[in-house]
Order: structure tokens, then C-alpha cells, then sequence
């Protein structure tokens, strides 16, 4: 008898660790404070200002506590995600970037919430647009931004050689390198090589616009590209190599170039890099030299340039907290305390209540600057090719291939325009 | 009269049972189930976001042969191979290098407990973040390493070691070497076994310090040597941090550093082919396996456990 009770009190233990953990979380969800999980990526500065952000959404109303879930990049931000989705424990807002119509299935419609809880009537339209796929509104734009190049003004004016224009050919551009080629100390390159970059394919985006080839037509699903446009780019780059206007292909290597903190730019290294304009704040506060904005070569003629949605606030369907989420995506997008606070890191506000607020940044002040002269520049933006992770990361193995010369430009352009290829049928 | 015994056994064991519980729970939830998940999983096409589909053997296709439609992954087959040439350099050097080290470690000596200790310190270091990013500052273009080879031996046009194709992997061979520290703790352990009476014996007979090396020392070590080699290889096999972190993820330049299971974790988490991910994870699992077997084959002749006198 004994034995039987031992077994049974075994038995009953043993349950009770498997089934145990299940049964807080069922008291926690019945009324009490509202804890919102809110999952972004970006480092320094973004952190500081989304804190202070929190901080005061969180004084004005008491019971609400938002618990940010950071992380470095968006390579890591993503895979992060996703463990959680798949576990069935996603964050209530999720930051998304261009990939938003991957996620399509996992995000919380708006549109019952627009007007009311989600002020969207002093949102720009093309922003609102940006936001609805298939018909449905599943990200409000955290701002718009605009990718360009950026030099390092104080490294220029250190070496006595004369600022760029803003807007360039790519024969003018080329010789503008060619000037900086001389007056730069040696280790110091005039250009990184922006095709080497583990997380963009921005530059080569820009290019095939450029060249009037665009990478992918989601209605007709496919690509304008060619393996011999993809050859000629890859061959502009082989010249700047040549010449010495990039680093060596191992140099260039050694700076992931994902955000500042890995960037040739900030470590003095290159003076001219590429980013987006909303990434500009984030770059100047990492180094004491003084940046500033140029166009893309070209985009004065082709208006090859466009205004993408920097980055979306999103909900996951399966929030248990959707209404007080829904309000605090209104507070950062709308609020005209918290854009003074969130600034341009997360683009330029989309929100007129929010860039009535102002700006007393000089940054803020570069970016509208630059958006003067390139606004004109810009047409609408190429869709994003299907399977963006996987493009980036192959094209960015691709084009060291060829940097290293393990394999000719001609075999790269084919190789390029194969994986498009596979990528669009997948 | 058999039917009572048995039943009797089963009461009496009815306790035990109830002991093993706990642990049967865990092993069926949260081991069994996900491997064998994990070997549904391989055979689908599942992007985390949408349900599973089943495609057959595809996944394990694409690897190795490809299908009509789908080229084969190139890149899988590349991960394969940086991934032995890491083991097969790393764990040798690390074994030489730490039975080395026990030896030294084995005489008396003032202070050998401090000295023991010191020298397990990377091994608990080794495995961080934090030693991944000192690793990439130590042999960058213009790392310390460069700066002494330069200042010091005047060096000139040294190669950006860590992002250099050619170099890249061996920097990471060297990181795991340095990890020497748990081989040389079973070493030490292995040599302090071996009878005072086999050496006093044969330096009585005229035998030097190498010939007592290489006929009482290594044979005796020998099971041991073989315990370490095939531990340190299956833990070679699914090295991942020291790669991730160097590489800042991407495995390259060109791919040099793109060990089995960062691949595995790019096209899980990165690419979203889970299936395939899982299907990677079965095919190291059956590498691990068959080399380990190998090895034990092999090992019959060359270890020796001394017991069949």
C-alpha cells in the first residue's frame, strides 16, 4: 500500500513540472498592468531615444509598461522573431523593414483601428500606402527615407581636397575619386567598396534603376535585369578596384558595414560610404568628424533615387495587449512630444503633427537639406525581390567572388542573374 | 510458478519507475519528440511562417545530387568541407598541444596548482563573444598582430589575416588550439595513472626520455588520447560561435569560415527553409556517427587498455 501511495505521489510530482508552468500565465492575463513587448533593431542612439520615448509614454499612462526587446542588427532581429513566432511567443510589435509582405500572415489588420485608435488622417498617403499590402494595412511607416552617400567633410577639409557636389555624373564621380585618390594619406581609400556589404543590396538596387534595368516587377513577377547588366556593374566596380578609388577586397571585408559600429567610414578607413539618410544621426554620433550627404552618381537624369518607407511598426495578430499597442504606435508616430524625441532616427516623420513639432538638430537639418535636392530625383520604388535575406547574403558572396578574382565579372553577371532567376521562382 | 517471478520483479522494480519519472517525462517531451519532429521536418518545406508541406527526399537531393528543378547547393557542399579541414587540423594540433602542456603540467612543482588553473583559463574564455571580437581585432589589416610583425620585424603588405579567404579559417583553427584546456585536464589525470615503476624500471634498463615517451607513455595514454580525440571531434563538428562572430554571420569572405552548422543556422533562420535546415542537422548527425564508429574501428590496434596482460 505503501509502495502505491509513494508511486502516485511520484506520478502526481512528476505532472505537476510538466503541467506547472502553464498555469501562471493564466492568472497574469486577467486585468492588472498592460506589459506591451516591443522588438526593434538598431544600436546607440535609437536605443537611448526609443528609452526615453518609453518613459514618457509610460508617465502618462500609468498601468501601461512597454519592455523593448533590441538587438544589434536586422539580420539578428529577424531571426529572433521569427524562434518567437514559431514558439507561439512573438513580441507585440514587431519593427519591420521591406520584407513586410513576407510577414503578411503573422500581422494584425489596422484598418479597424484607423480613425480611431490609429490617428492615420494627418498621415501622409503614400505612407498609409506603403503600409497595406493585399489590400490590408499591417505597418504604420515609422518615416521616410532615402538612401545616399556620405563623406566624411572633416577628413576632407584636413587633406585640402575639395568638397563633392551633390548631385554627380558617374564620369564626374569617377574623377572626383581620382582627385581624392591623391591628396589621401596611403590606407585611407576614397570609396568603400558598397558592394561588399553583407545586408544590402541597396547599391546594386540603385544601379540596375539606374541603368533602367529594375530588379524585380512583382505583377509580372520578373526581373529587367541581364547577366550582362549584371556583368557592367560588377565590371565599374572592378575598375574602381583596379585603380586603387576601393579598398583591396580583404580590407574591405574586414567592416561587416551593417551600422556604424562596423563601418570603414566611422573608422576612418574610406571617406566616402553609403547609408540611409535616417541612419545619418546614428553615424555622426559615433565619430567627431563632421558627415555630410550626396546623391547617388546619375540621379539627376534618371531619377533613379526613391523615398522608401524606412522602417514599419507592425503588430503581431496574436497580441493579447492589440488596444493598448495600437495607441502607443500612435503616440510614437503621431505625438508631437515624442517626435521631438525620436527625431529622423527612424526617418523623416511621415506624421504631419509629428514634423510640426520641428527640429532643432543639425542632422535633421542635413537630411531635409539633402531631400531638396534629391526629392526631385526620386521615382517610385522598386518592388523588393522575393526571398530579400537569401538575395542579399548570396549577392554579397557573389560579389566577393569576383573581388577576389576567383571568378571574371562575366561568370559573376551570370551567376547574379541565375540566382534572380531562382529566387523569383522559389 | 515463472508468471509469479515476474510479477514480483515488477513490484519490486515498481518503485524505481516511479524514481525514473521525472527524467522519462523530460527525455519523451522535450528530446524524443523534437528529434523526431526534427526528422519530419526534413522531409517538408516549412518557412516557420506557414504549416509544413511535405516534399519527400527534395531537401536531401538539393544537397548532394540536385533535382531537375533545383540546382545542387554548392554552398552546402563547400560548408562540408570547410568544416572538415577545421576538424582534422584543429583537433590533432589541440591534442598534441595539450598532452604537451600536461606533461610540463605533471612535474612538481612549486605553485603547479596556480599554473594548472592559468592554463585552463582559455578553454573557459574561449567558447565567448567577447574572445570572438578580441579574436577579430588581434588579425585585422591593422590588428596587433600586423602592428608588432610591422613595428617590430619591419614587415610590409601584410594580408588583413581574419578577412583574407586564404587565412581566415586558420585564425580560427589557431582560437580553437588555444582552447587546450580540457584534453590537458584528462591528460594530466591519464598521466598521473601510469605506475612511478615503468619508468624507474626502464631508466634502470638504459632507456632515455624519449624512448619512455614513445613506449611507456603514449601506449599507456592511448585510451585516453582515443577519448579525447573522438570528444574533441564531434565537438569540432558543430563549432559555430568562434565563425559567427568573426565573420559577423555571413561566413565569408567567400564563404572560407562557413562552418556546417553556421550554414545550418543561415538557411534555418535566415533563408527560412527549416526543412532543409533540419535536413542539414540529420546529415551531421549521421557524419558525427559514422566517423565516430570509424574511429573505433581504427582505434582497435592502436589502443591498448592494458587489461589483457
Amino acid at each position: 500500500m505503501k509502495k502505491i501511495t509513494m508511486v502516485l505521489l511520484f506520478a502526481a510530482i512528476s505532472a505537476s513540472l510538466v503541467f506547472g508552468a502553464g498555469t501562471k500565465e493564466q492568472a497574469a492575463a486577467a486585468g492588472g498592468p498592460v506589459t506591451i513587448r516591443w522588438a526593434y533593431w538598431g544600436s546607440g542612439e535609437r536605443v537611448t531615444i526609443s528609452q526615453k520615448a518609453i518613459e514618457l509614454y509610460e508617465s502618462r499612462n500609468p498601468g501601461v509598461k512597454v519592455n523593448p526587446e533590441v538587438s544589434g542588427g536586422a539580420g539578428d532581429h529577424f531571426v529572433k522573431v521569427d524562434t518567437q513566432l514559431a514558439g507561439g511567443d512573438g513580441p507585440d510589435i514587431i519593427q519591420m523593414g521591406g520584407n513586410i509582405p513576407d510577414y503578411a500572415s503573422v500581422l494584425l489588420p489596422l484598418d479597424k483601428y484607423a480613425g480611431n485608435l490609429l490617428n492615420t488622417s494627418v498621415i501622409d498617403p503614400s505612407a498609409v500606402a506603403s503600409g497595406t499590402i493585399g489590400g490590408k494595412l499591417l505597418g504604420v511607416s515609422t518615416g521616410v527615407t532615402m538612401p545616399a552617400l556620405v563623406y566624411n567633410k572633416s577628413l576632407l577639409e584636413r587633406v585640402g581636397a575639395p568638397l563633392p557636389k551633390t548631385a554627380m555624373t558617374y564620369d564626374e564621380f569617377r574623377a572626383y575619386l581620382m582627385t581624392l585618390k591623391g591628396k589621401l594619406p596611403s590606407g585611407v581609400y576614397p570609396m568603400q567598396d558598397i558592394g561588399v556589404m553583407s545586408s544590402n543590396s541597396t547599391p546594386f538596387g540603385y544601379w540596375t534603376r539606374y541603368n533602367g534595368t529594375p530588379l524585380y516587377n512583382a505583377a509580372t513577377a520578373s526581373t529587367a535585369v541581364t547577366a550582362k547588366d549584371a556583368q557592367k556593374y560588377l565590371e565599374l566596380f572592378a575598375d574602381y578596384r583596379k585603380n586603387g578609388l576601393i579598398p583591396p577586397p580583404d580590407v574591405a571585408a574586414g567592416y561587416a558595414e551593417s551600422n556604424a559600429d562596423s563601418s570603414a567610414l566611422i573608422a576612418g578607413k574610406v571617406a566616402i560610404g553609403y547609408l540611409y539618410t535616417n541612419q545619418l544621426s546614428g553615424y555622426q554620433a559615433a565619430t567627431t568628424d563632421e558627415l555630410a550627404l550626396i546623391e547617388f552618381p546619375g540621379a539627376a537624369a534618371t531619377k533613379a533615387l526613391w523615398q522608401a518607407p524606412s522602417q514599419f511598426y507592425t503588430i503581431n495578430k496574436d497580441s493579447k495587449n492589440a488596444d493598448e499597442t495600437i495607441k502607443f504606435i500612435n503616440f510614437l508616430v503621431n505625438d508631437p512630444e515624442a517626435a521631438r524625441i525620436l527625431g529622423s532616427n527612424r526617418g523623416t516623420p511621415a506624421s504631419a503633427s509629428a514634423r510640426a513639432a520641428g527640429s532643432s538638430s543639425p542632422v535633421d537639418q542635413k537630411i531635409l537639406d539633402y531631400m531638396q535636392v534629391a526629392g526631385p530625383h526620386t521615382s517610385p520604388e522598386t518592388d523588393h525581390v522575393p526571398n530579400d535575406t537569401e538575395f542579399n547574403s548570396t549577392l554579397f558572396l557573389l560579389y566577393q567572388r569576383v573581388a577576389f578574382g576567383q571568378i571574371t565579372p562575366a561568370q559573376g553577371g551570370q551567376q547574379i542573374y541565375e540566382l534572380l532567376l531562382r529566387l523569383i521562382a522559389k | 510458478m515463472l508468471d509469479l517471478h515476474r510479477k514480483k520483479i515488477w513490484k519490486e522494480n515498481l518503485g524505481s519507475y516511479a524514481f525514473l519519472i521525472p527524467w522519462l517525462v523530460g527525455f519523451l517531451g522535450l528530446t524524443l519528440y523534437p528529434m523526431l519532429y526534427s526528422l519530419y521536418l526534413s522531409f517538408t518545406k516549412f518557412n516557420i511562417r506557414t504549416p509544413p508541406e511535405w516534399i519527400g527526399l527534395r531537401n536531401y537531393l538539393v544537397m548532394f545530387v540536385g533535382t531537375d528543378s533545383l540546382p545542387k547547393d554548392e554552398r552546402f557542399l563547400n560548408s562540408v568541407m570547410v568544416t572538415v579541414k577545421f576538424v582534422f587540423i584543429s583537433v590533432p594540433l589541440k591534442l598534441v598541444f595539450a598532452l604537451a602542456v600536461a606533461m610540463l603540467m605533471n612535474k612538481k612543482l612549486k605553485l603547479i596548482g596556480l599554473y594548472r588553473a592559468l592554463y585552463y583559463i582559455p578553454t573557459l574564455l574561449g567558447g565567448s563573444v567577447a574572445i570572438a571580437v578580441l579574436w577579430r581585432r588581434l588579425f585585422a589589416g591593422d590588428g596587433l598582430l600586423n602592428m608588432i610583425l610591422g613595428s617590430v620585424f619591419g614587415m610590409q603588405n601584410l594580408p588583413a589575416w581574419i578577412s583574407n579567404p586564404k587565412y581566415s579559417l586558420y585564425t580560427l583553427i589557431l582560437l580553437a588550439v588555444w582552447q587546450f584546456g580540457s584534453p590537458m585536464i584528462i591528460f594530466l589525470a591519464g598521466l598521473q595513472q601510469i605506475p612511478r615503476e615503468y619508468y624507474e624500471a626502464s631508466s634502470v634498463d638504459g632507456a632515455g626520455r624519449v624512448r619512455q615517451f614513445f613506449a611507456i607513455t603514449l601506449p599507456s595514454l592511448s585510451p585516453i588520447i582515443f577519448f579525447n580525440f573522438v570528444m574533441q571531434m564531434i565537438s569540432a563538428f558543430q563549432s559555430f560561435t568562434q565563425a559567427f562572430i568573426v565573420s559577423g554571420g555571413s561566413g565569408g569572405p567567400l564563404d572560407s569560415t562557413m562552418f556546417y552548422s553556421l550554414y545550418l543556422y543561415i538557411k534555418g533562420f535566415g533563408f527560412s527553409e527549416m526543412g532543409y535546415a533540419a535536413a542539414m542537422a540529420w546529415v551531421l548527425l549521421i557524419i558525427i556517427a559514422g566517423l565516430t564508429a570509424l574511429s573505433f574501428k581504427v582505434s582497435g590496434n592502436l589502443v591498448s587498455y592494458g587489461s589483457g596482460e
